[in-house]
């Protein structure tokens, strides 16, 4: 399936693109999403621990599924106010 | 009240925003403000940037209105977060509640500032210098 992957802030600009668009196996995981970013994106790696997702503007856990056409999206700690 | 939750680039007007609490059941308002520091970790701010995820800041900022309404038994609450490129001494954040009594309007409110910083997806980026750093734990 083909889903479109948001970035800000940090993470943006470490891999130098505000969304990306990904091929992933249909029902994967937030977790097996990271593998392929990594895999993919070696430098986000160091900063693995310091991300955060979400599918359709929500906090994902690593457990949860991605469907077709959802909204994800991957961000480091917030830090607004 | 019609723009309660809002992100937006341009600055605000307190007392504009203000007139919006003209019911007379309101015998306080608590307001926070957050400004943009000029010295950090001893270092001289030059500006902030300030990401956000707009559609779900919106939600997420809904959301804790709505917690906050329940929670504290308010009557008003209004959210302005700016993003984009802000120098030291302009504003970042209003929050204001209204309430009958002064005590769920400051927990309202503190509850409001706590829970945006911890929950809510804006970033800031500090530029000091010819540096910059994403702020993490402020």
């Amino acid at each position: 399936m083909k889903i479109k992957l948001k970035l800000f802030a940090a993470h943006k600009e470490l891999i130098g693109k505000s969304e990306l668009d990904l091929e992933l196996p249909e029902r994967s995981t937030i977790s097996e999403l990271m593998k392929i970013l990594i895999k993919r994106y070696p430098a986000l790696d160091k900063v693995i621990d310091q991300t955060f997702f979400a599918i359709n503007r929500k906090h994902a856990k690593l457990t949860d599924k991605i469907h077709g056409n959802d909204e994800i999206a991957m961000f480091p700690p917030v830090s607004g106010g | 009240m019609k723009t309660a939750i809002e992100l937006r680039e341009t600055d605000f007007s307190i007392d504009t925003e203000l007139e919006k609490f003209e019911s007379k059941k309101f015998g306080a308002v608590v307001m926070f403000l957050g400004r943009v520091r000029d010295i950090s970790r001893a270092k001289k701010v030059r500006y902030l940037e300030l990401d956000a995820y707009t559609d779900m800041a919106l939600e997420t900022l809904t959301k804790l209105k709505k917690r906050a309404e329940t929670k504290f038994k308010v009557d008003e609450i209004l959210v302005i977060h700016r993003i984009g490129k802000l120098y030291p001494g302009d504003n970042i954040v209003l929050i204001m509640v209204g309430a009958e009594h002064r005590k769920p309007a400051f927990r309202a409110c503190e509850f409001l500032i706590n829970e945006l910083k911890k929950s809510v997806p804006i970033w800031k980026k500090e530029v000091i210098g010819s540096g910059s750093r994403w702020v993490k734990d402020d």
